[in-house]
């Protein structure tokens, strides 16, 4: 009898705790759209996302993340620009073409580098890219967008490697055999098959990347530039949302309209990453439930 | 096979509980009064105070030594960065015992640092720096403010437009963010007001901006006269109208583009905080301050 | 068909193009780092604190080492409690399937959250709410919060994978899926389960937007108090680089940290690799 007691005591706790833990994940949302709401009141939805000017020291104080939107978009939307091919590709070369060692090999390899922090792929995007990009393309200063989207796919181009030789891996051979015995041969295989059919897991991993550039901060604090001017090519430099919060909540007095900003900013981003994440989750387990 | 995961939990384990135990027993050593310093703000003082809490650790070792009626303990001092504004916050609320601060304190500011005391420990300049290989230094090793001030606004955007005998290229403008007490005090003195070209790089660090102008042929910006002595032949300054930025010119005034630095304590500090303040304002401290290229203020 | 041909070879061609692409990005990351910074690497580098005129200079790391250490340690432990006893409610206890769905489509949202968020919450809740100050015990919850939705999945991942058939041949003999659980489920994911740990602590230690803002200071000693700010590896990095303060220090920071993270990585690999029939590219 005693067993059935700690049974559901274990089962309470489990609940208990599973439930706490959501709430507090939850309470962040909340706690960021709270701190930020006065100057969403104030100044309008529109003014701060539309608003090009960032000015919070000013009187009036002039808030528009809007620069820091597109720079986020750019570098974010860039880097999936480079990293999704690449990925794939090397994913479909992984699961179809390489042999067995060359697969292992190269598979290690990526495991290894998603275990490499961020600040020392900017460390290095900074002290390597920049100075080649500088010299390649005969720039003064070669900060900007396109390198922090270069570094940042690097960065999470082993999501999306990972997704898709998984999603790969696990349709059944038949396919495969069925259409090799039919004479297509294994490229027509693989791209008109299996990778529709891989479709969606790769989806899902590739928005776990999304989310990840988009969120990234140390990486473009050191290789984005930093200007406030509106980014208007992948090119220019600007200044995403997770830099801008990171460079200036040290100094922004609490409940000011700076810090109120800055707060508007976090909840764009988040917003951004989590709306979309949330989108493709839903739309994956919706699916996958008959 | 059981055993082999086992064995290797436990080794895993094990060298996890050693270094979580080396915290632990050191934490339950201390568990009476927190005897610490914490200082933070300006990027421009912190490395000088870094140094000074390194040195002044490194000859005490313990409070006791420092002066007699003091408890035998280690003298531990934490110096964050992050900017003058960070510095001020933080003394405001608290958060640190001292704040670094390269500007003139506001008087908005002055009103919610009602019992804290300011200690001006020395002057500092903004110097226009730029690359040593800029040819701007051979063609025109001066600059009016007004010229200044155009460069920075952004209304003259390539070298050329500065002087015709100088290359056609971008000029690359280095600043501090929004946080950064030389944004301050460049203001006050050059720009009036007028905003910054908001194609200036921001950078998060006096250092970083010394970095900048040192590592790009073509940028600009206002370095720290300290720094600029820290990198000796690495950043090449340009006189401002006619005065030339050297330790008597920011003496006497001359030379326009200064601003103090300022250590703002609690007006009734406790007893350690007064030592190192006190350290801080002795020779020790002064040389330190002028080893690092700032200027002493006089006693 | 010969442009068929042509087209396939040229595909074929980029597939493995890409595969040595990546791999050579690797091998030129961690040579680099070990071509430029293993000068550095002395055992004084290792042991003493940062010195010079301008601190980091000359010297060492060890508080910045120390004070990862003790922030991950803080930050695994909080954290595995807490996603054990989820990972077990979402495989285990779920009793109506609508709310754990739930419950488990916001962890895994939450998995990708940029970290400076989380640094943003860690600061006004921690450092300003509850007033615990730039301190270590900010910082290590603030990390704890950031590590713990991917504990999570790695871990139900781990609860999943034991075959179903002991859960099974439990219930039918009529014991308790406690029981079941304690003895015959956990055990047998026991190594996954710890290599979700050890590559937490790999995220926690390398992440360093939240701890910029919650714990790290540029000059701390050996931690020895939580209430008290600490130096940081990451941190400690980001600061030698930006404010130009030594190239070959900073790469030698950078070539200890990613030496660091690599072990947690590798020893995790090695544990879940030892599950027996357990195969695949899990990350």
């Amino acid at each position: 009898m005693t067993i059935d007691y700690i049974d559901k005591a274990a089962q309470w706790f489990c609940t208990i705790i599973a439930v706490l833990m959501v709430c507090l994940l939850l309470s962040l949302f909340v706690f960021i759209a709270k701190e930020s709401l006065p100057i969403w009141l104030t100044e309008g939805v529109i003014t701060i996302i539309a608003g090009s000017s960032w000015a919070p020291l000013t009187t009036p104080p002039r808030i528009g993340i809007l620069t820091m939107f597109l720079s986020t978009l750019w570098a974010s939307c860039g880097a999936m620009a480079i990293a999704v091919p690449l990925g794939i590709c090397c994913a479909v070369f992984l699961s179809e073409f390489a042999p067995l060692w060359a697969s292992f090999a190269i598979r290690t390899t990526l495991r290894v580098l998603t275990g490499i922090p961020s600040v020392v792929y900017g460390f290095l995007g900074a002290s390597v890219v920049i100075p080649w990009y500088e010299k390649i393309v005969g720039l003064s200063s070669g900060e900007s967008l396109f390198c922090a989207s270069l570094v940042l796919s690097i960065m999470v181009v082993p999501y999306i490697v990972a997704g898709t030789y998984t999603a790969l891996q696990a349709i059944p051979d038949e396919y495969r055999e069925t259409g090799y015995s039919l004479g297509v041969s294994p490229v027509h295989v693989t791209c008109r098959i299996l990778l529709p059919i891989a479709r969606r897991n790769m989806v899902s991993s590739i928005s776990l990347a999304f989310g990840r550039a988009a969120g990234e901060t140390m990486a473009v604090l050191m290789l984005a530039g930093n200007t406030l001017t509106l980014p208007f090519s992948w090119f220019s430099k600007g200044e995403p949302l997770s830099a801008l919060i990171a460079l200036e909540i040290g100094s922004a007095d609490v409940g000011s309209p700076h810090y109120q900003g800055i707060f508007a900013a976090g909840l764009l981003l988040l917003l951004l990453t989590s709306v979309i994440s949330f989108a493709i989750n839903y739309t994956n387990i919706r699916g996958r439930q008959p | 096979m059981m055993r082999k995961c086992l064995i290797m939990l436990c080794a895993v384990l094990l060298a996890v509980a050693v270094t979580g135990c080396s915290t632990q027993t050191s934490k339950t050593e201390q568990q009476t009064k927190d005897y610490s310093i914490k200082l933070g703000g300006s990027s421009t003082l912190s490395p000088v105070m870094a140094k000074c809490a390194d040195d002044f650790t490194e000859k005490y070792k313990s409070w006791k030594k420092v002066q007699d009626t003091f408890p035998d303990e280690a003298i531990t001092i934490f110096v964050a960065t992050g900017g003058s504004g960070f510095g001020v916050k933080s003394a405001i609320n608290s958060s640190v015992d001292m704040g670094l601060v390269a500007r003139e304190v506001t008087s908005a500011e002055k009103e919610k640092l009602s019992n804290h005391k300011l200690y001006t420990l020395g002057y500092d300049a903004l110097t226009i720096a730029v690359h040593p290989q800029n040819p701007i230094v051979k063609v025109k090793p001066n600059m009016t403010t007004a010229e200044i001030k155009k460069v920075f606004a952004g209304e003259i955007k390539t070298w050329d437009q500065l002087d015709p005998a100088l290359p056609k290229r971008p000029i690359v403008i280095a600043i501090r963010d929004l946080g950064g007490g030389a944004n301050q005090a460049f203001d006050e003195a050059v720009m009036k007001a007028t905003p910054i070209s908001q194609e200036a790089l921001q950078l998060p660090s006096m250092g970083a901006l010394a970095g900048k102008v040192q590592e790009n042929i073509d940028a600009i910006g206002y370095v720290s006269f300290g720094f600029v002595n820290q990198n000796k032949g690495k950043i090449a300054t340009l006189s401002v109208d006619g005065v030339e930025p050297t330790v008597d010119n920011i003496v006497s005034g001359a030379y326009k583009i200064s601003r103090p630095l300022i250590v703002i304590a609690k007006s009734q500090p406790d007893e350690r905080q007064q030592e190192f303040m006190k350290y801080l304002l002795s020779e020790q401290g002064v040389k330190t301050l002028a080893d690092m290229g700032f200027i002493p203020a006089k006693r | 068909m010969k442009t068929r041909h042509y087209q396939e070879s040229l595909w074929y061609f980029t597939f493995c193009a890409s595969g040595i692409l990546l791999a050579g990005v690797l091998i030129a990351i961690l040579g680099l780092l070990l071509f430029r910074g293993s000068n550095e690497l002395t055992w004084e580098f290792l042991t003493t604190g940062p010195k010079g005129l301008f601190l980091g200079m000359e010297g060492g790391i060890y508080p910045a080492i120390m004070g990862t250490i003790a922030l991950l340690v803080i930050a695994t432990s909080a954290a595995t409690l807490p996603a054990l006893a989820t990972a077990v409610y979402l495989t285990e206890y779920s009793t109506s399937s609508r709310f754990s769905w739930v419950i488990d489509i916001i962890i895994r949202s939450m998995v990708g959250l940029p970290s400076i968020l989380i640094g943003l919450f860690g600061y006004a809740f921690f450092v300003l709410y509850l007033d615990f100050g730039i301190s270590l015990i900010s910082g290590a919850l603030t990390l704890a919060i950031m590590v713990f939705p991917t504990l999570v999945i790695l871990m139900r991942d781990a609860l999943c994978s034991v075959n179903a058939d002991y859960r099974l041949a439990g219930l039918l003999l009529g014991v308790s899926r406690w029981y079941i659980l304690r003895r015959v489920v956990l055990p047998q994911a026991a190594p996954s389960l710890f290599g979700a740990v050890l590559l937490a602590m790999g995220h926690a230690a390398g992440a360093t937007a939240p701890i910029m803002v919650t714990a790290a200071v540029i000059a701390a000693r050996a931690p020895s108090r939580l209430l008290e700010p600490v130096m940081a590896l990451p941190y400690h990095l980001y600061i030698l680089f930006s404010q130009y303060v030594s190239l070959e220090k900073a790469y030698a920071t950078a070539l200890i940290l990613v030496v660091l993270l690599l072990t947690f990585n590798v020893l995790s690999v090695a544990l879940r690799l030892l599950l027996p029939g357990k195969e695949g590219f899990k990350l």
